[in-house]
């Protein structure tokens, strides 16, 4: 017994797409009705590799410095962010050079108005997020960052100085897992980044020391 | 016991930091600028940051992919389309062998297309993509 079948192709050029719909998105109407229809496979996919690449997206880490309080030895920290929010809307693309500029710029943190500040209780399980740009944690300075990048090897390199050099100061990449955290692309191994949920099994971890 | 000098946390002899990104900023000679310096463990994929794209149709509810830990998931995965194309490029796939679904409808009148990246299928927001 032979089996016949006969193939048919659906052509789709996502820009006929109704006005309004989404570009990821999309529902196909077939003028006419395949019938009896068993497999279906992709034939061709086409897309333009013009992906933006800084869209809603931020890098956080976490700053950690030794203090003495009352003879107690004792850990300050907080939680700090810079947002890509603030950029041309009309470039839609920063190439790695651009990236580290942006991010120095924002390190420098002139005038106070780039890093965002989120207080870490001293216990180190609630996060605040106080609304305010600010570099410090409890009473120390800010720390100069210095953020480079290699282009001949393409990896990106942060550097911290602490000021005072009697404490130490611990510096930590940190992503709050919302998918907006730019470290991994950046080529920063996700499973090495702190995460909320994480923080505060290392706090307990630090504290031991 | 001495307690750990900031070198001991940089180089691994204690293993606090030894696992994270993180290093101790303490400005003392020998923790120097490269000792406390954190290093990207690769190559920046930020200029062309999308490695796969996951086509999904309602079509295609028969696929499965395998999560973390090995476990399978269904999806509905019509193809996977690597991106190994340089950025400005034209990312086109071709099948000469063709990947088939099977499909439990007799008649297609409407279906659906969906974009997805990478592995943990985030979805692809409008703004991301090209016109």
């Amino acid at each position: 017994m032979s089996e016949t079948s006969s193939l048919k192709y659906v052509h789709v050029d996502s820009v006929n797409r109704r006005a309004g719909e989404s570009k990821s998105r999309i529902t196909v109407q077939v003028p006419q009705a395949l019938e009896n229809c068993s497999r279906i496979a992709l034939k061709s996919f086409s897309i333009p590799n013009t992906f933006s690449n800084k869209i809603n997206k931020k890098i956080e880490w976490i700053e950690m410095v030794q203090t003495v309080e009352n003879g107690n030895n004792i850990w300050k920290a907080a939680l700090f962010t810079i947002l890509l929010n603030d950029l041309d809307p009309n470039q839609q693309y920063l190439d790695n050079v651009n990236l580290q500029s942006v991010h120095q710029t924002k390190f420098t943190n002139e005038a106070q108005a780039f890093i965002l500040k989120t207080e870490i209780s001293d216990d180190g399980l609630a996060f605040t997020n106080s609304g305010q740009f600010s570099h410090s944690v409890g009473s120390e300075t800010a720390m100069p960052i210095t953020i480079t990048y290699d282009t001949e090897n393409f990896i990106f390199k942060i550097s911290g100085k602490q000021n005072v050099a009697t404490k130490h100061k611990f510096m930590v990449l940190f992503d709050d897992e919302s998918d907006q955290s730019l470290w991994p692309t950046m080529g920063y191994h996700n499973n090495k980044l702190i995460k909320k949920t994480k923080y505060h099994s290392f706090y307990l971890k630090l504290i031991r020391v | 016991m001495n307690s750990p000098t900031a070198l001991d946390y940089n180089n691994g002899t204690n293993q606090l930091l030894k696992n994270v990104y993180g290093k101790d900023m303490r400005d003392v000679t020998e923790n120097t600028e490269k000792i406390r310096s954190i290093y990207a463990g690769h190559a920046s994929k930020h200029e062309n940051h999308i490695g796969k794209i996951n086509l999904c149709s309602d079509l295609a509810s028969d696929s499965f992919i395998m999560g973390e830990n090995g476990i399978l998931r269904k999806t509905d995965i019509l193809e996977s389309i690597v991106n190994d194309v340089p950025k400005f490029s034209h990312l086109h796939t071709s099948a000469d062998t063709l990947y088939f679904h099977n499909l439990n409808r007799s008649d297609v009148t409407k279906f659906d297309l969906r974009l997805y990246e990478g592995d943990d299928m985030k979805a692809l927001v409008d703004e991301v993509l090209p016109n």
